[in-house]
């Protein structure tokens, strides 16, 4: 029996070259430095010519260390009109199918540029395609690298311990509590090529309208891929601001905008939807009980405050144990929650900031770590001591 | 004399003046055109030609390319300075001795010891050839084979070495990095044996084929090196040991804070608000089920899932 095939795709504009080259050399690396990983590698860097125009000698240098650089041509079009990365993913889905890669043996681990795999992250995905029981795996994402212990970086660890909701979640028929990711996820290629990622217009979040597809078509096929992915947050709280918007802009266009979503599921989507509008009014509310003075109403909310307030404490701290191992630069405890109170107000505001603008077309996040930063210079960020 | 032979030099015999002269002119025009020369050539057109007899000059050539070879390559080998330093007996006696020197009288200095005879390369002025030519000849052909093999050896292992080196750096820096990781994670350096070690599974013979080292990467928090098994086996066993523990501290703590924010409440005596504001604290109430099923997740997935992974051997 031939021993499957993984291709690593990184699907992004590109313009991050310095994140897509850390990325593509993990890949590289550790691809030399696992014993044992049953399965044969492809190495594909999907890029927007804006991006590889950027710095053509990064891309020349990754191809010559063994990545295969596919730029989207400017005048692709999907027979749908799809824009954005759904655009760039279609058309790497279309390679598939003309190299004769869409085949059961075949599997597509997806990654954002930012994306450094581990030792442990591609010994998971071996005994994930060797197992060969779930047509889609989801793992669980940290954000160590280049952390230096911002309000958004700190924020960041919460997603970390939330990925394990979501893969319960994912796992589970229906994803009751509407869990995706839109990288570290290994599909089947004749999985993903059979759904494709090509839809009307712009996608916000093309991965949860994928993910929407392949459960519509396939049923509950996703299994736990074992093993971490490395990311990066979010740079700024502007940054933070935006990459939410975008998030909720994704939610909000499933749910208005794609036909295929079950009423069950669309019910789920709305909830998530709303439990996260619902943050602000909470806050603003509980600054408001003061002055207005209804203290007998919170007589029966004050059963589930309690419940709320500690899962949410719970994520960062134990979001921030996930990533102990990995992030050399420790806070002090009041600068901590100082951060962690910073980060989470910005993800309070996200879903209301999302209604009031639209992002752009090619909404681009900063992924290479400013030159001048702190981090570069070899200095800590306030309240930041070297662990 | 052979195309490939060194050039000639001083025939007076190499001082060490005149091969740091040579070595300095090599230098110079070693980037015009001149190629780097093949030991093995050389000692073969001294050694294999019969009818090429080297001349002691061509002797005294080689020792100096060799030494120029071996100053380039940083190598400090006694053993090819000896062999050179053999060349350089084998051919003492070629080169013409002044007279004896006899003990000046009364304390004047010989006039003559101010002046070097003039130079000759003919034969006229050294008188007929030794006996012994032949035989040193022979001597020196060996010796310059030899010199050229141990060059040749030297040269490669030269290049093996700073191979060794690079990778030994590099694996003593992971090495330090893992250890300061499970000192850092309280665990003893004995269980740090070797088919465990994510160094030494790096090591293992089909990972080590083709090795390249990484890209220099700044040394900032959460570099790829990093990611290895033992660390993701070490986070997740953590997570799976406390599961319970996090379970049940979740719901203790949430029940004391409830009871005291109730008692608080209870204690306030506040007046009833106007109905209008009754709604208000419903906002906070439309999370919990989201909350709940988060919890409920995790705990699940945490008990039907073993997240570790075989450490590579």
């Amino acid at each position: 029996m031939k021993q499957p095939t993984v291709l690593f795709q990184v699907t992004a504009i590109g313009k991050n070259a310095r994140a897509i080259d850390a990325t593509t050399r993990s890949v590289l690396y550790w691809l030399r430095h696992t014993p044992k990983v049953g399965f044969r590698f492809l190495l594909w860097l999907v890029v927007e010519p804006e991006g590889y125009w950027l710095a053509p000698t990064v891309y020349e240098a990754l191809e010559r260390a063994g990545a295969r650089i596919m730029v989207v041509p400017a005048d692709y079009r999907t027979p749908l009109g799809t824009k954005g990365k759904a655009r760039a993913l279609e058309y790497a889905s279309e390679q598939r199918r003309r190299l004769g890669l869409s085949v059961p043996r075949v599997w597509v681990y997806h990654q954002d540029e930012e994306t450094c795999v581990g030792q442990d992250t591609l010994t998971g995905i071996s005994e994930f395609v060797r197992d060969g029981r779930a047509a889609v795996g989801a793992g669980i994402i940290l954000y160590p690298i280049d952390w230096m212990g911002t309000p958004s970086h700190v924020q960041e660890l919460t997603r970390s311990y939330d990925d394990l909701r979501v893969l319960d979640s994912m796992t589970k028929p229906g994803n009751p509590t509407a869990g995706f990711h839109g990288s570290h996820f290994l599909v089947r290629a004749d999985v993903e090529d059979s759904v494709g990622w090509d839809a009307k217009g712009y996608q916000p979040s093309e991965d949860l309208s994928f993910e929407i597809r392949v459960r519509t078509r396939y049923g509950a096929v996703v299994g736990v891929l074992k093993g971490f992915a490395y990311e990066k947050g979010a740079f700024s709280l502007r940054d933070q601001l935006r990459q939410r918007r975008r998030w909720m802009h994704g939610v909000i266009h499933a749910v208005l905008h794609s036909p295929e979503l079950p009423k069950r599921r669309r019910l789920t989507v709305v909830y998530s939807a709303l439990s996260w509008f619902s943050a602000l009014p909470s806050v603003l509310v509980l600054i408001a009980s003061v002055e207005l003075r209804y203290g007998p109403l919170l007589v029966v909310t004050s059963v589930f405050t309690g419940f709320i307030w500690v899962s949410m404490v719970l994520a960062y701290f134990e979001g921030y144990r996930l990533h102990s191992s990995y992030v050399r630069r420790s806070l002090s405890i009041p600068r901590f929650i100082a951060n962690g109170l910073v980060g989470a107000l910005i993800d309070v505001l996200a879903p209301w900031y999302a209604l009031v603008t639209r992002p752009a077309l090619g909404d681009f996040i900063p992924k290479d770590r400013p030159t001048d930063s702190p981090s570069r210079a070899g200095r800590a960020p306030a309240g930041a001591t070297e662990g | 004399m052979s195309p490939s032979s060194p050039p000639p030099t001083d025939r007076s015999g190499p001082s060490e003046q005149t091969r740091k002269a040579d070595r300095e002119r090599d230098g110079e025009t070693s980037a015009d055109a001149k190629p780097r020369r093949d030991p093995s050539r050389t000692a073969g057109s001294l050694s294999g030609d019969a009818d090429q007899v080297p001349s002691p000059a061509d002797l005294d050539a080689l020792a100096a390319w060799v030494d120029t070879q071996l100053a380039e390559d940083g190598v400090e080998n006694e053993h090819f300075l000896q062999e050179v330093d053999r060349i350089r007996n084998e051919l003492a006696p070629r080169t013409p001795s002044p007279p004896p020197v006899r003990a000046p009288e009364h304390g004047r200095r010989p006039e003559w010891s101010e002046e070097l005879p003039e130079e000759s390369d003919g034969p006229d002025r050294w008188g007929a050839p030794s006996p012994y030519l032949e035989e040193r000849l022979n001597i020196a052909r060996s010796a310059a084979a030899r010199l050229a093999r141990e060059a040749e050896r030297a040269g490669s292992d030269v290049s093996g070495l700073k191979a060794h080196l690079e990778t030994i750096d590099r694996e003593l820096g992971r090495a330090s990095a893992e250890l300061d990781f499970v000192r850092a994670n309280g665990r003893s350096e004995k269980d740090l044996d070797t088919p465990h070690s994510p160094v030494a599974a790096s090591l293992s013979p089909p990972a080590r084929a083709g090795t390249e080292g990484p890209p220099a990467m700044a040394p900032v928090t959460g570099t790829y090196e990093d990611f290895t098994v033992a660390r993701y086996n070490y986070t997740v066993s953590a997570l799976h040991r406390r599961r319970r523990s996090l379970g049940w501290g979740t719901v203790v703590v949430a029940v004391g804070i409830s009871a005291l924010l109730l008692v608080l409440t209870l204690r306030a005596h506040e007046p009833a608000p106007p109905i209008w504001l009754a709604g208000l604290p419903l906002v906070w109430m439309i999370p919990v089920p989201f909350f709940v099923a988060a919890f409920r997740g995790t705990q699940r997935v945490l008990k039907e899932n073993r997240l570790e992974l075989p450490e590579a051997t």
